[in-house]
């Protein structure tokens, strides 16, 4: 999936030793041979999960504008896979509440935000590009904002599109963390339409 | 304070398995992949039960004891309420028996979904 896309800023040792071009490679072997140091990684794991859904969304593309698409410009899948790559790192530890003193127990930053880009993911023609916690998360009941650029497929109306991210995200970040979501942005930025439905265009709202 | 080797690696396989068993868990995470990519370069006929049924970390800090793991949560629960249920298990289990108690039990939710 990332022959001829060329990834920046991203290091072998960022996801446990393995780079993004090393995952893209082992899923599309299906996952075989077996690698224990990716399967047990859960930066790895976070990372497969959004290539499969980008995998996914790719290829219906793909599909999609297989007529009369001369040269397609495949830069923003390059940055998708960086983004993803980046932000499956563990990053920060964001705590979560105990009465007891012995207990120290929290969620890793890049486990949230694998869980805001599958939540954006999941709505119908949406695609998660980047993703952000802004505020200081290390803080219980510190005021979070959670930015997220996405891509807009098949036609979908933008400020629903936006509207359903913003709403699945907030739902799944109530229902997994402890943080203080005070705001969610999201900005569209690319709008993938197939030649059937229209000419490609590109719009941003916020 | 020291427990013997074979004790301290008993205990560590007791918590993995109890951690596993708690409702919600997906996947307990080493905390040493380095080693685990070591091991799985000798053998090439690894599955995934390989992955090490010793992922609860047994350590010391300042002479006293500490226990640290990481998990995977489903989506079925919430991985907060998972987390401290994945404490409470440990907590209870090591109050239980003959083990030192611990200065801190570390629980890290690595992934969700």
């Amino acid at each position: 999936m990332t022959d001829d896309l060329e990834l920046e800023g991203f290091e072998p040792a960022d996801l446990d030793g393995h780079t993004i071009e090393q995952l893209s490679d082992y899923l599309a072997a299906g996952r075989q041979p077996f690698d224990p140091s990716i399967e047990s990684s859960p930066g790895c794991q976070i990372a497969l999960a959004a290539m499969v859904r980008l995998r996914s969304v790719s290829l219906s593309l793909l599909e999609s504008e297989a007529v009369d698409e001369p040269a397609r410009d495949d830069s923003w899948v390059a940055g998708i896979l960086n983004s993803i790559g980046l932000e499956a790192q563990a990053g920060r530890s964001i705590p979560i509440q105990h009465p007891s003193g012995r207990a120290s127990l929290s969620l890793t930053e890049g486990a949230v935000r694998g869980l805001v880009r599958a939540a954006g993911d999941s709505v119908t023609g949406v695609l998660i590009g980047r993703c952000t916690l802004q505020g200081d998360v290390t803080v219980p009941g510190s005021p979070i904002t959670v930015l997220v650029d996405a891509s807009v497929f098949w036609g979908e109306p933008i400020p629903t599109a936006a509207a359903k991210v913003r709403e699945a995200i907030y739902a799944e970040l109530l229902r997994h963390t402890e943080l203080n979501i005070v705001a969610i942005d999201v900005t569209v930025h690319d709008v993938h339409l197939s030649r059937s439905l229209g000419e490609p265009s590109t719009e941003e709202i916020e | 304070m020291d427990a013997p080797m074979d004790d301290r690696t008993a205990l560590t396989l007791t918590l993995t398995d109890l951690v596993r068993r708690v409702p919600g868990v997906t996947d307990v995470y080493s905390s040493v992949p380095v080693l685990v990519a070591t091991v799985s370069k000798l053998s090439q006929l690894v599955t995934r039960r390989d992955l090490g049924p010793d992922l609860v970390t047994l350590s010391e800090v300042d002479g006293e004891l500490v226990v640290a793991v990481t998990i995977g949560v489903g989506e079925g629960l919430s991985a907060t309420e998972v987390c401290r249920e994945v404490y409470d298990a440990i907590a209870e289990h090591l109050a239980a028996g003959t083990a030192p108690q611990p200065a801190s039990i570390a629980v890290t939710v690595g992934r969700i979904g």
